[in-house]
C-alpha cells in the first residue's frame, strides 16, 4: 500500500487525465478501506417503492457489509433497520414479503416492524433485562422517484441533498419507472474490483467496438451523440436510437432513445422506448462484485420488442463482464501504475474516481 | 375457541407468524388472542400456531 503516501502527486495526475492507482483495484487492504469508508456510508439502491407499499411489507438486502432490512411499518413510515439481532446477531428477516413482526427464527426474540423489541423468551428470568431500551440499530432511508434507497449510516445526510439534482434530472430526463411491470432480476457474477465494472459502466468510448452488435449497434454511441453529464454524487448518459427493434414500426429518430442516472458509488437507473433496468454493483471481495439488474417493461409494449430488447442489454453486459475481468490482470501486475483516461469520452469515469479518492481519504469519512 | 396460558407464554410470536390476523403481542410481550373464534379459513393457520408454540400456550377447543 503505497499510494496513500504520494497522495498530492496522485491528486495533480488525476486533474491532469491519469487515474486512480491500479493498486487500489487489487490490494485488499484498500478494499478493507472502501468498505468502511464508501460502502458504509453511501445511498445504495434496495428496492422498488411498490415493493413497501403496505404496512408490514419488508424487504432484505446487504448494503457493503451491512444486512439490512426496511420495513413499512403500522404507522405507514419505511425504516430501515440493521438486519441483526441484538442476541446472537442472527438475522431478524430473510427474503422479502409481509409480516406484522420480525422474529428472529434462531431463539424467538421479536421486533416491531419499528425495530423496537417487543418479546424474548424467557427474559422475565433474566435480572436488569430491559427490554424497552433494546432496538434494532438503524440505518438511513430515502426515496429517489420510485425507488427505495438506503444508507447503513444511521446519521447520513438526506438521499435528496446526497443525489441533488437527481429528481430534477429523473424528470428532464424522463427517467420513471411508475407503472412499469418489473420483469425479472438478474445477477452477472464479475471476477473483477467493482470499480471497474462501475467505471465500464460509465463511459461508452468501449462500445463501438465491446458492443458492435449489442448496445452500440441499438444506440448511436458516437462522441457527438453519447452525452455524459457529471455532478457532484451523480452522472447522466443520453443517447438516441440508431437501430430500432426489428419490429418496431416507427423511424428511430423519433424515440425517446437511452437515458441513464447514475448515483456514486455504485447504483444505475435507465430507460428507454420499451425497457428499464435498476441496478447495483456490489463489491464481494478485492478482485470480484456482484451486477444485479432489475429489469422493467414500459406500460403497454410489444412482448417481442421487450425480449429482444432485454437479450440485448444481457449480451451487453456479459461482453462488459469478459473485458472488465481482462482488466482485472493488467490491475494485478503493477506494471502500470496509473492508466491515462481519456477526460473527453471517459469525463463520468474521472467524476467516479475523484469522488472515490475523496472517500478513501477525506478525515471526515474515516470510521 | 382459542384460549392461551399466559404464564406460559414467553411471546416466542410463532403464533403471530403464522396467524397474524388471529394473534398479536402485547406490551408485555404477552399473547394477544384477537379472534377468540377465527373464520373457517384460518383453521389452518391457527392449528399451526397452537402446534408450533415452544411452551404450548395455547390450546383450540371446539366450541361447545
Amino acid at each position: 500500500m503505497t499510494a496513500t503516501t504520494n497522495h498530492d502527486h496522485i491528486e495533480q495526475s488525476m486533474q491532469s487525465g491519469w487515474q486512480l492507482p491500479a493498486e487500489l483495484y487489487a490490494d485488499p487492504t484498500y478494499y478493507a478501506l472502501e468498505r468502511a469508508r464508501i460502502f458504509d456510508h453511501a445511498w445504495q439502491y434496495v428496492c422498488r417503492a411498490d415493493q413497501l407499499q403496505n404496512a408490514g411489507d419488508f424487504v432484505t438486502t446487504t448494503l457493503g457489509d451491512t444486512p439490512v432490512v426496511i420495513t413499512r411499518d403500522r404507522e405507514g413510515a419505511l425504516r430501515g433497520h440493521v438486519n441483526v439481532c441484538l442476541h446472537r446477531l442472527h438475522p431478524v428477516a430473510e427474503g422479502a414479503g409481509c409480516k406484522k413482526i420480525l422474529q428472529c427464527r434462531y431463539h424467538g426474540w421479536t421486533y416491531g416492524l419499528d425495530g423496537a423489541l417487543k418479546s424474548a423468551p424467557r427474559s422475565q428470568q433474566e435480572p436488569d433485562f430491559d427490554k424497552s431500551s433494546m432496538k434494532l440499530r438503524n440505518v438511513s432511508v430515502g426515496m429517489l422517484g420510485d425507488l427505495v434507497f438506503a444508507n447503513p449510516d444511521p446519521d447520513a445526510a438526506p438521499l435528496l441533498e446526497y443525489a441533488a439534482p437527481a429528481p430534477d434530472l429523473l424528470e428532464k430526463l424522463e427517467i420513471g419507472l411508475d407503472k412499469w411491470e418489473h420483469t425479472g432480476t438478474f445477477a452477472y457474477d464479475v471476477p473483477a474490483n467493482w470499480k471497474l465494472f462501475t467505471e465500464n459502466a460509465l463511459e461508452c468510448y468501449h462500445c463501438a467496438l465491446v458492443h458492435n452488435t449489442t448496445y452500440g449497434n441499438a444506440f448511436d454511441t458516437d462522441s457527438e451523440s453519447y452525452i455524459c453529464d457529471n455532478y457532484e454524487h451523480v452522472a447522466t448518459q443520453v443517447a438516441p436510437v440508431a437501430h430500432a427493434p426489428s419490429s418496431e414500426g416507427r423511424p428511430a429518430d423519433s424515440l425517446a432513445g437511452f437515458r441513464m442516472l447514475f448515483v456514486w458509488p455504485s447504483t444505475f437507473v435507465s430507460v428507454d422506448d420499451y425497457a428499464g433496468t435498476v441496478a447495483r454493483v456490489q463489491p464481494t471481495g478485492p478482485q470480484s462484485c456482484r451486477f444485479v439488474v432489475d429489469t422493467f417493461a414500459r406500460p403497454g409494449v410489444d412482448k417481442a420488442i421487450l425480449d429482444e430488447w432485454l437479450s440485448m442489454y444481457d449480451a451487453t453486459f456479459a461482453e462488459d463482464k469478459i473485458v472488465v475481468a481482462g482488466q482485472q490482470a493488467g490491475y494485478n501486475s503493477g506494471r502500470v501504475a496509473q492508466g491515462r483516461l481519456m477526460t473527453t469520452s471517459e469525463s463520468s469515469i474521472a467524476m467516479f474516481q475523484r469522488r472515490t479518492w475523496r472517500a478513501i481519504h477525506s478525515e471526515a469519512e474515516r470510521t | 375457541m382459542l384460549s392461551a396460558d399466559l404464564d406460559k407464554c414467553q411471546g416466542y410470536a410463532n403464533c403471530m407468524v403464522n396467524a397474524p390476523d388471529v394473534f398479536d403481542l402485547d406490551d408485555d410481550g404477552k399473547v394477544d388472542i384477537l379472534e377468540p373464534t377465527p373464520d373457517p379459513g384460518e383453521m389452518d393457520a391457527v392449528r399451526e400456531a397452537v402446534s408450533s408454540c415452544p411452551v404450548r400456550a395455547l390450546s383450540l377447543r371446539d366450541t361447545p
